[in-house]
């Protein structure tokens, strides 16, 4: 009920926002802030030259449409498209050019903006046949389309649309289909029925306009590529309503492992490409935004994307150099376009909420596991436990037997306490437009998130400004602005980790850690507190999430400005000048708190203060050569680039607060207790170079190189060169092919490529100074030492990578499918070497280790109807090995810690990088004689496994439990992972399905050291610890240890108990939209009206039950992967959402 | 329009031009070694990082005392406070590659210095005498712990590469000894019999002069031994009259009995942590001496330690007890619930952040440099001017000087009277290393033959992975 009510209540407050920002544009529209414009400026400005003789009309168009924007539709039953033609036109307008070309002959022409239809001049005349049906063929705007094929199907029976697209059809058989085409449209079948009028709206077919794929410095039509590039467009992107660009990614893209690690508001998503190809350097792709290559996109508004594309494979990737190993995210915002100005705004509401939160014990439940570890911990040393458990030696504290005796029956949750059900909302307005000389795509953006757990929230305002201006006919200037501003107060995570001695820092996992007996808050409202004696200290959650000060507000700026002077028809200069901004401010406080008391490292009160900035600049001079000779098409590239960080940051802290009252370090009266600054540099100069051939669009040959010197780099290895050549057959042009109309499209690619991972630290290749400090004379006195040793040959880790693809469309693309399978090998890696010490010191950075993957693509994408019902399916699965093959000079495995946790995680030669680690349980020990058949752990100690202990896993045989027998004991890998997004339409209703998977990977728990922890009182435990082992005659469910208060047999070692499945299938994203029907929308005196419903996260299937979610990998560290500490869980959205055009 | 190209082409030629300077960036907020070793002051500051590590290494350098006889370690837990104890100790201990790590450290340091300051005008580094023989001493002093603890080891005397590290092999003791006594010659010679001010806590002429005697001793080279130390007993240096004194953290540590210590101070965030190591987990007793956290139970006094002393040795009160006298004049003493029967006063002091105590460790004073003078008097067969040096020591604890000894005789009581006067200073075992009774004494509490030296870290061996030219000790 009450939610229903804040729901009904937020539309209400939303739409009274929603007028007053109608208004708003309405008045910007007055004051004529936008010009409206003409729209056939392009025509009228657009200057041809071409020069044909006797050559097919077909050719003459291509060339057409090859130099301007210009596309034709036509009947090629009805124009003879290989009529030959003569022409020779020199900076003609096209109305001189069509009107020289079909001089003469019976077909008619119109141009509508960029699109020219061609027509017999005979359909002018309307044809009076025996009327059966009619209706009216229009393209997707509404205008009118001449000449459409109305064929009855698998009859000659046929008309042809008239100038005004009208058709009528008799003598049509019972059940008929009617196929309705025309070139540049989708064909579209539908069936009669008892209907006389059939009214068709034709799709522009987008593999006729030729999609084009940015594909790094340049783009390249989608049917032209050789590499191995994914791409996702804005339509794709609106239809989501997803509130992070990344999340748009979810399942989208093969190759790409997309994982939302966390729920909190803001959070950036982990992606993956292809695998994990460093062990200590970075591996996140770079991101490349209007050609700003840029690690952070924490700013970007996704409404602003016009298109993402993802280039996966190292031919595509090596023109990025030193950055291309982790694959690069081409991101393009969207542009204005000639023609009327149009005005859109969107806005939406949602309410997020968790779902599937592991079950735990209730507090009658806890109580009387805490009792039995108690009464284990005194059997076990031989105490007599025959009296009131409070009398034993170790005696039950009073709280827990309390509850025993049905004194207090307090049974809460905490973590219920600390979520919320939370509202997030999103507004924006956007205006594009402009004529032949100027166009702008301006946008502004509001959207508040608050998070599900209390008190953090994530708000973000941004403006975007894109400028194309055409200064002369030779001069094109591009500018992109985007000033950003980020404000969030952001929950603590177990990573973020600064209390020291605690397992996390998270309130949601100390949540999960209160033992489920005592409250909140206490009876006079204060925050409940309880005694060391009584269970684990730990801060209140509550206290925490409501008390403790943590915020970060971010400002970005992110400009770039592009010229673009075309020195002729086919070489063009660009000019780029970029730079990005970014200043954070961060803030904590946490005040003197008996519920912070716990134990923590610091119980008085304690503030920090940070601040950074980060200004990074890019120039960069691009030559591009266009150009055919008959069936000969080459392109090439030329360039250089410089781009150059500095970073500077400082923090103080302070713990001599007087009181709680102020939490800004001006209450400190300036006393800081600790503080740094720090500024750090890095430059890099590249020069890149790419050649393109394709003959006849059949054989295909692309080459680059690229050559990147950096600061980061030894003066031994200052220049790293990175090349890569790719090959394509279109083998569906062939002879022995052609004709076979099945198929639509086939295409093989092989490419190799070498990349580079600079992401190698600043300065690590120089010997820099430690500051040391030494007491003399009763005082401090500094000192300095070299800090490391200078290695002038640490460089870049580098990456060779194979990629074979093969592209294939059946039933004039109506289902096409793309696999393909690579290969790489990372070698180079930057490890951390053990040295001798005699040098004085023990380690030091080489370029030493080297690691493989290998991995199968495959993606499907299928239209299953067509027509009034539309229906399709993209599906893609992918799978890959990743191996390591040499580590150090001693080839010792690296243990990884997570959290408090040393070694859980491995990485070792001939295994992937970062499998879980440690020992393996087979059930537990049910009765004494399992325990006497052993072998059990500490034989002949004190803390030999007893009945109700787990059994380890003998990994060696020697017949004992010891350390020598950890092994491997779970892989964070998945056997395979896959997507699939089915749309479904049906006239201007639109469904969206999305949906994601993984299967056969593990995931290590390692919240599990508290709730699994089988010591009973100190914190709550795992409801899946229930069915426990009781005595020999109850021994549960023969895998739950018996509690124990302290416990024995190693039961707390880090084993298969924190081990769970990551195997997963998510609905991601479920989309309904409903387009108003234009008349209606013009009635409102608006262009188009879009209402929608998003659902995030619907539904999940896993037989997970430990963490909120499986799908998860808590650091960005390549060692550490699939390691959960259930810090935030991702919540469930459910958002509706309006579009207005106007 | 032609312009804007020009310019455009401009820029992008200076950037080309200048590209060297624009990927050769040096760090801002720390400095690059080439920067640095220019001035007087650089060379004396990096003298510093040298004494760093060596306070670094001497937080737990007591843990060497725990195999001998003086020490137990009175808790239960598996760690290598217990394995040192009773002899189960691998080769793989953490303690070992930190030691051998830290004295390599403040050679690599020291080579530093002086490969650096090599050439250098007198004019500009003042100080360079000093700054060199501070070096040696440092590296001399290095060179003599690890001598000690892991017999043949690399010598490196210059900074060298990881490559050159590889093909280091391991040295006799008596080609580091050479190395050793050396460096200390030559330090002796150049450093200042004292400093004042913030310089007080550096080393001596004095502290340079009574190493070189204990070097000498550890070699049986008593003649050499005998009149280094009598140089030290000229320099004005004097037992304090009151034993406590010496430990009685409140007072000045740079009194005259003090030659060389390894300085620590606390609220400077320069503690040292083995107050509270040395402090029993016994509320009562952190209590009373006012020790936040008593981290140890190691290196407490065995029950032998309570059964040599004479009566009315005055140092026997502060050097071992089992308990202590309240303000009330209650005695209090130790439970032994958690372990601990015992401990020594020696360090006691407040403590009010765990591991910032103010007491520093004596390596150094002028009571050791009284009786290894003795030692050296008595074995070159100057026993009854042995006994006057080692009588000192004795006055001064409240005892009456021997007189009429054999040599023999003299030579127990010169060990003995170094056992109590010395106790829990990180002595004993070295001692009875270096006069070759430690199998006789230890062998009955779990030692080993071979165990007189430590084992080469399991760490090194693997990273050389060369037995011929370094090989582990025998037995490890």
């Amino acid at each position: 009920m009450k939610k229903n009510n804040s729901v009904g209540g937020l539309l209400y407050h939303s739409l009274k926002k929603l007028l007053l920002i109608m208004r708003i544009a309405i008045f910007l529209l007055l004051v004529g802030f936008l010009q409206t414009q003409a729209t056939d400026i392009y025509s009228q400005n657009t200057k041809l030259s071409i020069s044909f003789s006797n050559t097919e009309l077909v050719k003459v168009l291509d060339k057409i449409e090859n130099q301007s924007e210009f596309y034709f539709l036509y009947n090629e039953k009805l124009i003879d498209a290989t009529r030959k033609v003569s022409i020779v036109a020199k900076e003609e307008g096209i109305e001189d050019v069509l009107k020289n070309l079909f001089s003469g002959t019976d077909v008619e022409y119109s141009i509508i903006d960029r699109k020219i239809i061609l027509a017999p001049a005979y359909l002018s005349e309307s044809q009076q046949l025996n009327k059966k049906i009619n209706g009216k063929v229009t393209d997707s705007s509404g205008g009118s389309l001449p000449g459409v094929s109305v064929v009855v199907k698998g009859t000659t029976t046929g008309v042809i649309t008239d100038n005004n697209g009208n058709y009528s059809l008799s003598n049509i058989p019972e059940n008929a289909t009617i196929q309705f085409s025309f070139v540049g449209m989708k064909s579209q079948e539908v069936v009669v029925g008892n209907n006389t009028t059939i009214n068709i709206k034709l799709a522009e077919e987008t593999i006729g306009i030729e999609e084009v794929i940015a594909i790094g410095y340049g783009t390249q039509k989608k049917k032209d590529l050789t590499g191995s590039v994914g791409s996702i467009d804005s339509k794709e992107i609106k239809d989501l309503g997803v509130s992070r660009i990344e999340q748009a990614l979810l399942g989208k893209e093969s190759g790409v492992q997309v994982k939302a690690v966390s729920g909190a508001p803001g959070t950036a998503l982990q992606i993956r490409i292809r695998g994990i190809s460093s062990i200590s350097a970075g591996a996140d792709p770079l991101y490349v935004v209007d050609g700003f290559p840029t690690d952070n996109i924490q700013t970007l508004n996704p409404n602003d994307i016009e298109s993402l594309d993802i280039l996966k494979d190292a031919s595509a990737t090596a023109i990025y150099g030193s950055r291309g190993s982790n694959g690069v995210i081409i991101i393009n915002t969207k542009r204005g376009k000639t023609g009327k100005t149009s005005i859109s705004f969107d806005m939406s509401y949602g309410l997020q909420k968790a779902y599937d939160l592991p079950a735990m014990m209730s507090g009658p439940e806890l109580a009387q596991y805490a009792l039995d570890g108690m009464r284990n911990k005194n059997i076990d040393e031989g105490r007599n436990v025959s009296g009131r458990p409070t009398t034993w030696f170790y005696p039950l504290p009073q709280p827990q037997m309390d509850v025993i005796d049905g004194i207090n029956t307090t049974d809460v949750q905490m973590i219920d306490e600390i979520l919320r059900v939370a509202p997030q909302s999103q507004y924006q307005l956007n205006a594009s437009g402009g004529n032949e000389n100027v166009k702008y795509s301006v946008s502004g953006e509001y959207l508040s998130q608050e998070g599900i757990v209390k008190n953090s929230d994530f708000k973000r305002y941004s403006l975007r400004a894109n400028l194309d201006a055409k200064l002369s006919n030779r001069i094109t200037l591009k500018m992109n602005l985007n000033p950003s501003f980020t404000d969030e107060n952001i929950s603590d995570e177990s990573s973020s980790d600064s209390y020291g001695g605690y397992m996390s820092a998270s309130p949601v996992n100390r949540a999960q850690l209160w033992p489920s007996y005592f409250p909140a808050l206490d009876k006079n409202g204060d925050y409940f507190v309880f005694s060391q004696s009584e269970g684990s200290q730990e801060w209140n959650p509550l206290a925490q999430v409501n008390e403790v000060v943590n915020t970060r507000k971010r400002a970005r700026f992110l400009g770039n400005v592009i010229g673009e002077y075309k020195i002729f028809n086919e070489l063009k200069l660009n000019v780029m000048l970029g730079g990005s901004f970014v200043n954070t401010h961060s803030m904590r406080f946490e005040p003197e708190l008996l519920a912070f008391a716990g134990g923590g490292s610091h119980n008085v009160a304690y503030g920090r203060d940070d601040t950074s900035m980060d200004l990074n600049w890019i120039t960069e001079y691009t030559l591009h050569y266009n150009q055919s000779f008959g069936k000969h098409n080459l392109s090439g590239l030329a360039g250089f680039t410089a781009q150059k960080d500095r970073f500077e940051s400082n923090f103080s802290s302070s713990n001599r607060y007087p009181n709680n009252l102020i939490p800004t370090l001006s209450a400190v009266s300036g006393i800081i207790t600790n503080g740094s600054a720090d500024i750090s540099e890095w430059s890099l100069v590249s020069y890149l170079s790419r050649f393109t051939y394709n003959y006849n669009s059949r054989y295909y040959l692309t080459a680059s190189i690229r050559t990147d010197g950096s600061s980061r780099f030894g003066s031994e290895r200052k220049y790293g060169f990175f090349p890569s050549a790719a090959l394509a057959w279109r083998i569906s042009d062939e002879d022995f092919l052609k004709d076979i109309s099945l198929i639509s499209d086939m295409k093989l690619r092989v490419s190799y490529g070498r990349t580079g991972n600079n992401d190698i630290g600043r300065y690590e290749h120089l010997a820099t100074i430690n500051y040391d400090r030494y007491t003399l004379g009763g005082g401090t006195v500094a000192g300095y030492s070299p800090g490391r040793l200078s290695n002038p040959f640490l460089t870049w880790e580098t990456q060779d990578q194979i990629n074979s693809g093969f592209d294939l469309s059946l039933f004039k693309n109506r289902m096409s499918f793309k696999v393909d399978y690579f290969q790489s090998k990372n070698s180079n890696l930057l490890l951390n070497v053990n040295i001798p010490a005699t040098t004085g010191f023990n380690n030091t950075l080489k370029n030493i280790g080297e690691v493989k993957n290998k991995g199968w693509e495959f993606m499907v994408n299928t239209v299953n109807l067509e027509g009034v019902f539309n229906w399709s399916t993209d599906f893609n699965i992918s799978a890959y090995k990743n191996e390591v093959v040499k580590l150090g000079p001693t080839g010792d495995p690296i243990y990884s810690a997570a959290g408090m946790v040393s070694g859980a995680s491995i990485t070792m030669v001939g295994q992937p990088i970062g499998m879980f680690y440690g020992f393996k349980t087979d059930g537990i020990f049910k009765n004494q004689a399992e325990v006497d058949k052993g072998p059990i752990f500490g034989a002949g100690t004190s803390a030999a496994s007893r009945p109700g202990d787990y059994r380890f896993v003998d990994v060696n045989g020697d017949g004992k439990i010891n350390n020598d027998d950890q092994t491997i004991m779970g892989s964070p890998y998945p056997d395979f992972y896959y997507g699939m997004t089915n749309r479904f339409s049906y006239k201007n209703l639109s469904l969206i399905i999305t949906i994601q998977g993984s299967q056969g990977n593990d995931i290590l728990n390692l919240a599990g050291v508290g709730f699994l922890n089988q010591r009973g009182a100190r914190v709550l435990q795992s409801a899946t610890q229930n069915n426990y082992w009781k005595s020999e005659q109850d021994p549960g469910d023969g895998n739950t240890p018996r509690p124990n208060d302290s416990p024995k047999g190693n039961n707390r070692a880090t084993s298969q108990r924190y081990v769970d499945t990551g195997s997963f299938l998510r609905v991601n994203n479920m989309a309904l939209s409903y387009l108003l029907p234009e008349r209606i929308a013009q009635n409102l005196m608006l262009s188009s009206l879009r209402i929608y419903i998003n659902s995030n996260n619907p539904f999940t299937f896993t037989k997970n039950k430990t963490s909120f979610n499986p799908d998860v990998s808590n650091s960005g560290n390549p060692l550490t992967p699939g390691v959960s500490f259930s810090d935030y869980p991702l919540p469930k959205v459910i958002t509706i959402g309006i579009n207005v055009g106007f | 329009m032609k312009n804007i190209i020009h310019i455009i082409i401009l820029t992008a030629m200076l950037l080309v031009g200048c590209k060297k300077d624009f990927i050769n960036l040096l760090p801002i907020s720390t400095a690059s070694v080439d920067a640095l070793y220019k001035t007087d002051k650089d060379f004396q500051d990096a003298v510093i990082g040298c004494y760093d590590i060596l306070q670094n290494q001497y937080r737990t350098f007591w843990q060497y005392d725990l195999p001998s006889d003086d020490v137990r370690h009175q808790w239960p837990s598996e760690d290598i406070r217990l394995r040192l104890d009773n002899f189960t100790y691998q080769n793989n201990e953490g303690l070992f590659l930190s030691s051998w790590s830290n004295y390599y450290g403040i050679i690599f340091r020291a080579n530093t210095i002086l490969s650096n300051i090599e050439g250098k005008d007198v004019s500009i580094i003042k100080n360079k005498e000093r700054h060199i023989a501070e070096a040696k001493f440092l590296r001399a002093f290095a060179y003599f712990d690890l001598v000690r603890i892991f017999g043949d080891i690399p010598l490196v005397t210059k900074v060298i590469s990881d490559d050159e590290a590889h093909q280091l092999g391991r040295e006799k003791v008596a080609t580091i000894y050479e190395a050793i006594i050396s460096d200390l010659l030559a330090a002796e010679n150049n450093l200042p019999e004292k400093y004042s001010g913030v310089d007080v806590g550096r080393v001596t002429k004095g502290a340079a002069k009574a190493l070189l005697g204990r070097v000498y001793l550890t070699n049986k080279d008593f003649a050499n031994a005998e009149t280094k130390l009598k140089e030290v007993t000229t320099m004005g240096y004097a037992l304090l009259p009151n034993y406590n004194d010496l430990f009685d953290y409140s007072k000045n540590e740079h009194h005259s009995e003090y030659i060389f210590d390894i300085e620590y101070e606390s609220n400077l965030q320069e503690g040292n942590d083995f107050t509270n190591s040395f402090c029993p987990s016994d509320a009562a007793v952190q209590s009373f001496y006012k020790v936040n956290g008593g981290t140890g139970n190691s290196n407490t006094p065995s029950d032998g330690m309570f059964l040599i002393w004479e009566n009315g040795d005055l140092r026997k009160q502060i050097s071992v007890a089992r308990g202590f006298t309240d303000v009330n004049g209650t005695y209090v003493p130790l439970t032994g619930a958690v372990g601990a029967k015992s401990f020594t006063v020696k360090y006691m002091t407040t403590v009010t952040i765990g591991g910032d105590g103010k007491a520093n460790w004596k390596v150094i004073r002028y009571a050791d440099v009284l009786l290894m003078y003795a030692e050296a008097l008595n074995e070159n067969g100057k026993t009854n001017e042995a006994l006057i040096a080692l009588n000192q020591v004795r006055i001064r604890a409240g005892l009456q000087g021997y007189s009429n000894l054999t040599q023999a005789v003299a030579r127990e009581y010169i060990y003995l009277e170094r056992r109590l006067e010395l106790s829990f200073e990180g002595h004993r075992w070295f001692d009875l290393v270096r006069t070759g009774r430690s199998i006789e004494v230890l062998e009955p509490i779990g030692m080993k033959p071979y165990m007189t030296l430590f084992p080469i870290p399991l760490d090194q061996i693997k990273i050389m992975n060369n037995p011929t030219i370094f090989p582990q000790n025998p037995g490890w």
